[in-house]
């Protein structure tokens, strides 16, 4: 009996320790909820892959060097959410989002360009095409 | 990897396409730590040789049932946002605490008597040899702990075709199969081509008990593994 709560203990001491490590980041989570521009959103959990730390960061240059401007004057952006937080969770709740994803939203509009974004993680070139025919298909 | 993503994004069949996926997913670090642990797991029959290579074949099988259900669940209209985020959010934390367990049982740090749990432990080393059923229930159980890059490949890319109409619902063995077959052609190797290495352990009953002990270590290590990766890679 002492050994099976032992086991216990230590199961829930590493499911608790998991859960600590999920941290929100408020600011990045509230600067997205802007649904009237154009959003690239990047869904992942706390734990990542090296592709996908690529992927985020491959979009999110490719959305500043396509349109500088509009990214200036805040009408396109890009966010990062851990779906980890229960900020995230909202917006993926509304645009129906489960998993590591690529998203491109536009009021009730969205786009899933997650398969070729992963497709294109390491070629930044191919990522600004991905992301570019993403946001011409929700403007048009 | 960079070949294989050559040739998904040129494919023009389904069947091509799930099979790059699959040997994408295979070779990726996450379920490749998973398919190590498989392959010391099913290679507790060393002396059984043909016992390892129908071992492999099972633990695939079990992949397949895996990857199959969960397609057949959401072609049958269940959410693929609450599947999706169930199985992504939690398959690798729970994979950490129980591939660290079944390492402690197997070393007898702890001794419960779960039907389940000693099905997978208490028969790799015995002289009757695990049953056919441990092997199939791992490939389940690793098919499912989806880590964030095979989540993006399962998820994202293989779903949506396998589910878009009943005839791709086949799609997932294909994924499955080639999953697995890092550990069918290492199974397949350690059972008809290291013979010798067969019969010196036939030899050598202490070998079992030590086998057992490398085999529960190699279980807490990649335990160790995906813990670590919670923590530190992101």
């Amino acid at each position: 009996m002492k050994k099976l709560t032992l086991l216990v203990a230590i199961l829930t001491a590493i499911i608790t320790c998991i859960s600590c490590n999920n941290q929100g980041n408020m600011k990045e989570v509230a600067q997205a909820i802007n649904t009237s521009n154009v959003n690239v959103y990047y869904f992942h959990f706390t734990s990542r892959c090296a592709t996908c730390l690529v992927v985020e960061e491959n979009a999110r240059k490719a959305v500043e060097a396509l349109y500088p401007n509009e990214v200036k004057t805040g009408e396109y952006s890009f966010a990062s959410l851990n779906l980890d937080e229960a900020s995230a969770k909202e917006i993926a709740d509304k645009l129906g989002v489960g998993g590591q994803s690529l998203m491109v939203v536009r009021g009730d509009k969205k786009i899933d360009i997650t398969s070729a974004a992963w497709l294109a993680a390491h070629d930044p070139d191919k990522m600004k095409v991905e992301i570019k025919s993403g946001i011409d298909k929700i403007l048009f | 990897m960079e070949f294989l993503t050559n040739i998904l994004e040129n494919s023009q069949y389904s069947v091509v396409t799930a099979l790059i996926l699959g040997l994408m997913t295979a070779i990726s670090p996450c379920p490749l730590a998973t398919n190590i642990t498989a392959i010391g797991f099913i290679s507790r029959d060393i002396d059984n040789r043909k016992r390892v290579f129908v071992n492999g074949l099972i633990y695939t099988l079990g992949r397949a049932i895996s990857y199959t259900g969960l397609a057949l669940i959401l072609y049958f209209g269940a959410s693929q946002m609450n599947v999706s985020r169930l199985f992504q959010g939690w398959g690798e934390k729970l994979l950490a605490p129980l591939l660290i367990i079944i390492g402690l049982l197997m070393l007898d740090v702890f001794k419960i008597k779960f039907p389940s749990f000693s099905g997978l432990t208490e028969k790799i080393g015995n002289e009757g040899k695990g049953s056919y059923w441990s092997t199939l229930l791992l490939g389940i159980v690793f098919a499912l702990a989806f880590c964030p890059y095979s989540g993006v490949l399962y998820f994202a890319m293989l779903i949506p075709i396998t589910i878009a109409s009943a005839s791709g619902l086949y799609l997932p063995v294909v994924f499955a199969l080639a999953t697995g077959l890092p550990v069918i052609i290492f199974a397949w190797l350690l059972a008809y081509s290291v013979r010798s290495v067969g019969r010196i352990y036939n030899h050598i009953k202490i070998f079992e008990l030590w086998f057992r002990r490398v085999v529960a270590v190699l279980f807490i290590g990649v335990g160790l593994y995906y813990l670590i990766r919670l923590f530190v890679v992101n």
